[in-house]
């Protein structure tokens, strides 16, 4: 054999050896294509068909095990692979999606261009995280939250996206159904006035409803969100036990209420009341706190004037209670003060001593006045008064009362209109503003006490104006001035900014009480650091008022002749024997009664009785029953009543009947004579 | 025979496979056992898909998968099968 020969023979063999080594791994299984000879193309032999067949559906059972959204889009969006959840909520078949353009089939119309758009903006990026709404076959919105990463082939290009997706519409549901009934009782609680506050444990981050927000004084959306912006808007003073209540409930995990004052930034002050509640998380410690809260300033305010008018009916009650008594003991006092001051000498040197008692007396009698006077027990007897007359007369004792520190001022406009007020009441009103001004002013200043006609406007007019027209009395000082929170208290009985023992609080109060018991206003400006003025308007009297005349200041006029006769019904025989040394002194014949039975027997004996001098209150008929049976015997007979307080029985709603004589306890020598003068003038 | 100079460099190496399929798979996982234990850095292997590049079978003719090429050093010598026969495999790759 030739070369030639020898290397097609060793190439046969090779070949051989080949395709026998080619039939034994078919045989042995070891072979998983054939090429086909014509087509030149792997052909897969059945069982790595079934192998490769297994392999993929192992794939997609990893696929479709979990609860999640699988999918594979393309780059032109066309689902190459979706798992059999995706199938469930989609309500499509996977045959029926596979291949299909995933923005057509499944997303609503009004997302497919925005959706175009960002598929293409996502292919070039790496994970993205969105939600969007899908449509199933039913035409179902279902909103679902994607993970997307972007699939590539081995020279890094972007063949298209898989994407991880959860069905949210079932959360989403739920959480708008919490949203709206949050938002349901959101709105009960703002339209009842109830502030809303939630403070997370874990951060500390504290939120306020708007309504909260200006319960503290807050504007919208402008609290600080922390428990420590929420502290410091509370007033110092309740500051601990607000913390307290807090720590407690939240140590306890129990509900609780709190009342604390709110310090606004404004300076002003709000209560509120809120209740609580500590929520527990699943290891029972305290995650979150919330509750409500309610300004109760104004309630407050309602049950502190009901306080107010409790208290001021309970010293009225006091006052006249121990008015009668205590004027009695007063008119002894200051009787017998007076008798011994007459009869001492002129160089007497006990006469300071006696001077010393019977300013006491006064002073005690002052106050038993002030106190009826704001009780509304006082008897007033209201007359046409000229309100310049009675501050003329009353300049000399205020110049005393204020000192030299002070310069008076007086601005009383001419042809004042007359006002109708009891005199001695009016006179209170100008000495309390008068002594207010004058301890307002500790180191002296300007005191100014005008008058003059105004409108019902507080303009000043002439005298001849329109009915309706007002006086006015002004009084002003150049003080210290008052504070918001004074000014808003001046006319509370009892509320005193002087030094304890210094002032009763009880002279605005009377201020105030006896100027709208006669329908008047009282107006007050103060500016702090530079003085008040109180501007007082009476109702001018209007001519039908116009009854009784102008009393003339009365005198003591010279003892008169003994011709007249007087009857003293008094069951307190002190006060019986003091009228009757005071009653004698005048002048009078004098008789005593120690009550009603007796006063008859007097009064039938002595037919020459021209006055009865009688009490209101005592034991057995009182003195107004008593008087009508004596008057109806003996119609001339002239009456006089001696009481301290208001009596139903002789005065109607606490102005005198007409006709009735009436002497305030305690009375003087001097009142005493003068009122039988002005008796027996009539 | 005696005349072919050995190769100064190492073994190069060509598979074809069928995809994932299971004898392909084992064919892989034993070429480069064999490769890793005795040979080291010394060879090159090129893994060819013929489920994704078809017209590669024409080349070198051929017929089934898996089937192992030695293209280097000559002559060339082809292997049928899962190559599990790790003893018959070396004796192939050594052979000049």
């Amino acid at each position: 054999v030739t070369g030639a020969e020898e290397l097609q023979a060793q190439d046969l063999r090779r070949r051989l050896a080949e395709a026998e080594a080619t039939i034994a791994a078919l045989l042995s299984g070891q072979i998983d294509a054939v090429v086909d000879s014509t087509s030149h193309t792997p052909v897969l032999l059945a069982k790595a068909q079934a192998a490769l067949r297994d392999e993929r559906d192992r794939a997609q059972r990893y696929l479709d095990a979990p609860d999640v959204i699988l999918l594979a889009l393309d780059v032109d969006a066309r689902i190459t692979l979706v798992n059999r959840y995706a199938c469930a909520v989609l309500g499509w078949s996977a045959s029926d999606l596979v291949g299909r353009d995933w923005i057509e089939t499944c997303l609503p119309w009004r997302m497919r261009d925005a959706f175009r758009n960002s598929h293409r903006d996502g292919l070039a990026g790496e994970i993205t995280v969105f939600e969007h709404v899908v449509v199933t076959k039913s035409g179902e919105e279902r909103l679902i939250g994607w993970r997307t990463t972007v699939l590539r082939d081995d020279d890094g290009r972007a063949i298209g996206t898989f994407g991880a997706g959860a069905d949210l519409t079932e959360r989403s549901r739920a959480a708008k159904a919490v949203a709206t009934a949050d938002e349901r009782m959101r709105f009960a609680l703002e339209s009842a006035g109830a502030g809303i506050w939630d403070l997370d444990q874990t951060t500390g981050v504290l939120r306020l409803s708007e309504t909260m927000e200006a319960q503290h004084g807050l504007g919208p959306g402008t609290f600080a969100g922390t428990f420590k912006a929420f502290v410091e808007c509370v007033h110092p003073d309740d500051r601990s036990s607000v913390l307290e209540t807090i720590r407690a409930a939240v140590a306890d995990g129990t509900d609780f209420s709190l009342l604390y004052r709110a310090l606004c930034p404004d300076g002003s002050i709000r209560w509120l009341s809120g209740t609580g509640r500590v929520l527990l998380g699943e290891d029972g410690t305290p995650v979150r706190t919330v509750g409500v809260s309610v300004d109760v300033t104004e309630r407050r305010s309602l049950e502190d004037q009901y306080q107010q008018a409790q208290k001021m009916e309970a010293v009225g009650r006091l006052a006249g209670g121990v008015a009668h008594d205590f004027n009695n003991l007063l008119t002894v006092i200051l009787g017998y003060c007076d008798l011994l001051l007459e009869e001492f000498d002129a160089d007497d040197p006990r006469l300071g001593s006696l001077a010393q008692i019977h300013e006491a007396g006064g002073r005690a009698a002052g106050l038993t006045r002030q106190l009826l006077a704001f009780s509304r027990k006082q008897v007033i007897e209201p007359t046409l008064l000229d309100l310049n007359v009675v501050v003329s007369d009353l300049r000399p004792m205020l110049a005393r009362l204020i000192g030299e520190d002070v310069r008076v001022l007086m601005g009383l406009r001419p042809n004042l209109a007359l006002v109708v007020a009891d005199r001695g009441q009016v006179e209170q009103v100008v000495m309390n503003l008068a002594v207010n001004a004058r301890d307002a002013m500790p180191t002296g200043g300007t005191l100014t006490i005008e008058t003059a006609n105004v409108d019902g406007l507080g303009a000043t007019t002439q005298p001849a104006a329109s009915a309706g027209a007002y006086v006015s009395l002004t009084v002003t000082d150049t003080g210290t001035g008052m504070t918001p929170e004074v000014k808003a208290r001046m006319f509370e009985p009892f509320f005193t900014t002087k030094e304890a023992g210094k002032g009763t609080g009880l002279g605005m109060a009377t201020v105030y009480s006896i100027v709208t018991r006669c329908g008047g206003q009282v107006n007050v400006s103060s500016d702090l650091g530079k003085g008040t003025s109180f501007r007082i308007r009476f109702p001018r009297a209007e001519g039908e008022h116009i009854t009784v005349p102008v009393p003339a200041p009365v005198r003591v006029a010279p003892v008169p002749t003994g011709l007249h006769t007087v009857l003293v019904v008094e069951d307190d025989e002190s006060l019986r024997e003091l009228a009757r040394k005071i009653l004698r002194r005048h002048g009078y014949n004098v008789l005593l009664a120690a009550d009603a039975n007796e006063a008859r027997r007097v009064f039938s004996e002595n037919p020459a009785i021209d006055v009865v001098l009688t009490d209101v209150i005592m034991p057995g008929e009182s003195g107004p029953e008593l008087t009508r049976q004596l008057v109806t015997q003996r119609p001339a007979l002239k009456v006089i009543y001696m009481s301290g307080y208001t009596e139903e029985a002789i005065v109607h709603h606490g102005v005198l009947k007409l006709g009735i004589a009436f002497l305030n306890k305690p009375f003087t020598s001097e009142t005493l004579g003068a009122k039988l003068r002005e008796v027996l003038a009539l | 025979m005696a005349n072919v100079p050995k190769p100064s460099s190492g073994l190069v190496l060509r598979l074809y496979v069928a995809g994932n399929a299971p004898n392909s798979r084992r064919a892989i996982a034993n070429v480069t056992a064999i490769c890793a234990e005795h040979f080291k850095a010394a060879h090159e292997m090129e893994i060819v898909d013929l489920l994704e590049q078809p017209e590669r079978a024409l080349a070198d003719g051929i017929v089934v998968t898996p089937t192992l090429l030695k293209v280097l050093p000559l002559p060339v010598q082809r292997m049928i099968g899962d190559l599990s026969d790790i003893n018959q495999v070396l004796l192939t790759l050594s052979s000049q």
